[in-house]
């Protein structure tokens, strides 16, 4: 991504100024220039200077969105591989309209890219993204002629990929990569005393924001950074060429944390002190930066398993075979499609009597920035029933 | 390897989080007593004869957001002491206990009314269970407790039921108890229903619809219960504010009408809307159509 360094300087001299103070209340609110609805001042405008790029999100097929329904795809509780592969292979074909499996996925990528697969394994093995829609990614791509060395999967931690199940044994050849991470002594500092999650980070992208929280040393580690910059990783900046978003469909209170959240808050270091003032903000902004909008070709929702309450963690009551991925290459709309099934539960469950608006402000917001389609009525949702 | 995925449990967010924002009145170092406290309520193999018990993790409010990614943030705001992780395992069979140790049986049950889902089976001794084939969950005392079967074998499921019992019985001090209006009619039905909010994110977890009444008042505690079902479904709440200030806030969003009638309440018999102002920071809300017999014998 050197073609934008002029770009990241431009970072370091046009901060905006002059931050309105924290808004108390967690910030599901739709308009960032809502009446009376203060937030902190992001760098935002900087991203939106960038210019796009022919792959820039919403990618290929703006405003469209597979679904891809199996029952059989969750046997006790348990994904069942074979499922996953069909209903991938079934949606990617209807998504791009190729003839052939290999035709689909080489619309998005090639055997000269470096891909990463951001999973998501905040929750544990509970209600992670799974390890067999993750196979059935790796076996498609493999198919479609890309070097198994050439696929990486990534987040924030690595401890906690091991711990969700993706670790090297278990997917031989495919590099498992975390921003923050400890060494065999469980330590996250080198012997020098620096985090080994400093080195992981880029110092010339960031997403900057007039809000900050200082952390005790205990949460430090887990944060990289203090004060008002939030460092992308250097898994976007540097090593990737393309990225494959493959989050959990999973509720956070009354909205989800689906494509967005999973980008933003999976590649930037420095993430507590923006939960609160600028959560909305956070989901739609950080997907602006170039790291993440020229590079993520495709995004996948496992919702093999997913949950419609007590999200994002697992809570084991709350925890549900919706029995679907969504595949799409715009994250608004997936994210857009994702918070219909999981607002359906919710209502059928009843944790919430009614819709609330304030859990679709983060993708109204990702649309004006042109990330994709959040109307519900601009999107072609297509079902792929396999029953 | 740290069982974060069996903890935990909610919460949004990191979505909405300031983790220490509320933590900091509550939460402190764990002390020689409360590891002695927590070591009195571990599993040993006597509770689960044949059973492989690991060695018990412990883990602080500091170190809790590093424990329970994504789901920390409302731990800290009932207030929370530590967490005790246990896994037990038989041949391929396992399952997880964690203990958590709040800083009063209020914020146990708290947490409880949070997390609880559509309950079924009975585990005597204790009011505040919830048993269900994926969880059972239980609050006593200043404990929260979860117990996690991590398959679908009936050996699991009764080796979680017979180490709840184990920790029911192991378990000493002060049950809590429901607040007067919730012990006495017409509230006192609903007692299956009642909830302890204390702040904004167990507010957004499970009660999103009320949310826009509280916005901009961070500290408040409010006891929540539905009353019928279907289209006589009705909400009643006590909510106590920390200040006039955060009182008066919400009295502006939640639309309550100025004038008040004899009786104290204030009514908006369109909106099927009820608040009666107890005197500052203490407010009882009623809200649905059930409304004007609940108000008439609700003293």
């Amino acid at each position: 991504m050197r073609s934008h360094d002029s770009g990241r300087r431009r970072f370091l001299s046009t901060l905006a100024t002059g931050a309105a103070a924290a808004a108390l209340l967690p910030s599901l609110h739709l308009p960032l220039r809502a009446v009376g609805d203060e937030k902190p001042a992001t760098n935002i405008a900087d991203a939106l200077k960038i210019p796009r790029t022919p792959q820039s999100m919403p990618g290929r097929y703006p405003g469209r969105v597979v679904e891809a329904f199996d029952p059989a795809s969750v046997r006790e509780g348990a994904p069942v591989g074979e499922r996953a592969n069909v209903m991938l292979e079934r949606a990617m074909l209807e998504l791009t309209g190729a003839a052939t499996l290999q035709e689909a996925w080489l619309q998005f990528v090639g055997p000269e890219d470096i891909i990463g697969l951001k999973v998501n394994p905040v929750a544990g093995k509970l209600l992670s993204t799974s390890l067999e829609v993750t196979d059935a990614v790796i076996a498609q791509l493999e198919a479609a002629g890309i070097p198994r060395k050439n696929i990486v999967i990534w987040d924030r931690r690595e401890f906690e990929l091991h711990e969700a199940g993706f670790t090297a044994e278990r997917f031989p050849g495919v590099r498992i990569w975390g921003t923050e991470c400890k060494d065999e002594k469980d330590s996250f500092y080198d012997a020098d005393g620096k985090l080994y999650g400093e080195k992981r980070i880029d110092k010339d992208w960031y997403y900057w924001a007039d809000c900050e929280e200082s952390y005790d040393e205990e949460t430090l580690p887990y944060m990289i950074n203090e004060g008002k910059h939030s460092y992308f990783s250097r898994i976007v900046t540097e090593e990737l060429t393309k990225i494959i978003n493959i989050p959990v469909l999973k509720n956070a209170g009354p909205t989800v944390t689906l494509c967005l959240k999973n980008l933003a808050y999976g590649a930037i270091s420095n993430t507590a002190r923006l939960h609160k003032p600028l959560w909305a903000e956070t989901c739609a902004q950080v997907p602006c930066f170039p790291p993440l909008r020229d590079k993520v070709v495709l995004n996948i929702v496992d919702g093999l398993i997913g949950c419609y309450h007590g999200g994002p963690g697992a809570n084991p009551q709350f925890i549900t075979p919706y029995h679907r991925l969504l595949v799409g290459s715009d994250p608004v709309a997936v994210d857009r499609i994702g918070y219909d099934i999981v607002l359906a539960k919710r209502l059928e469950m009843e944790v919430q009597k009614e819709p609330s608006p304030r859990g679709t402000g983060f993708l109204e917001m990702a649309a004006e920035y042109k990330l994709g389609v959040a109307d519900p009525a601009l999107i072609k949702h297509t079902k792929v029933d396999l029953s | 390897m740290k069982p974060r995925s069996l903890i935990i449990a909610i919460l949004f967010l990191t979505a909405f989080c300031g983790i220490a924002v509320h933590a900091s009145s509550h939460h402190g170092p764990i002390t020689a007593t409360s590891i002695t406290a927590a070591a009195s309520l571990e599993l040993t193999a006597k509770d689960l004869p044949g059973w492989e018990i690991s060695a018990p993790e412990r883990y602080s409010a500091k170190e809790l957001y590093g424990y329970i990614n994504g789901g920390a943030e409302i731990y800290l705001e009932y207030g929370f002491r530590q967490v005790t992780g246990q896994r037990c395992a038989q041949k391929k069979h396992e399952l997880q206990v964690d203990i958590y140790e709040m800083v009063n049986p209020e914020a146990a049950f708290g947490m409880f009314s949070v997390l609880r889902g559509r309950c079924g089976a009975a585990l005597p001794g204790t009011q505040w269970h919830c048993v269900t084939p994926e969880q059972i969950l239980f609050a006593k005392g200043a404990y929260l407790v979860s117990i996690v079967p991590y398959d679908r074998a009936a050996e699991t499921r009764t080796a979680a039921m017979q180490a709840a019992k184990a920790l029911v019985s192991r378990i000493r001090g002060a049950e809590f108890r429901t607040p007067p209006a919730f012990r006495s009619a017409p509230l006192s039905t609903s007692q299956k229903n009642l909830r302890y909010i204390h702040g904004p994110l167990a507010l957004q977890s499970v009660l999103d619809e009320w949310s826009q009444w509280f916005d901009g008042v961070e500290r408040f505690e409010m006891y929540h219960t539905v009353v019928g079902d279907g289209g006589r479904r009705t909400e009643a709440a006590t909510v106590k504010f920390r200040s006039k200030r955060d009182a008066e806030r919400f009295l502006s969003q939640c639309g309550a009408p100025a004038g008040k009638g004899k009786d104290g309440w204030r009514v908006d018999a369109q909106r099927n809307f009820a608040l009666r102002d107890k005197g500052g920071q203490s407010m009882d809300v009623l809200y649905g159509p059930q409304m004007e017999s609940l108000r008439r014998s609700w003293k």
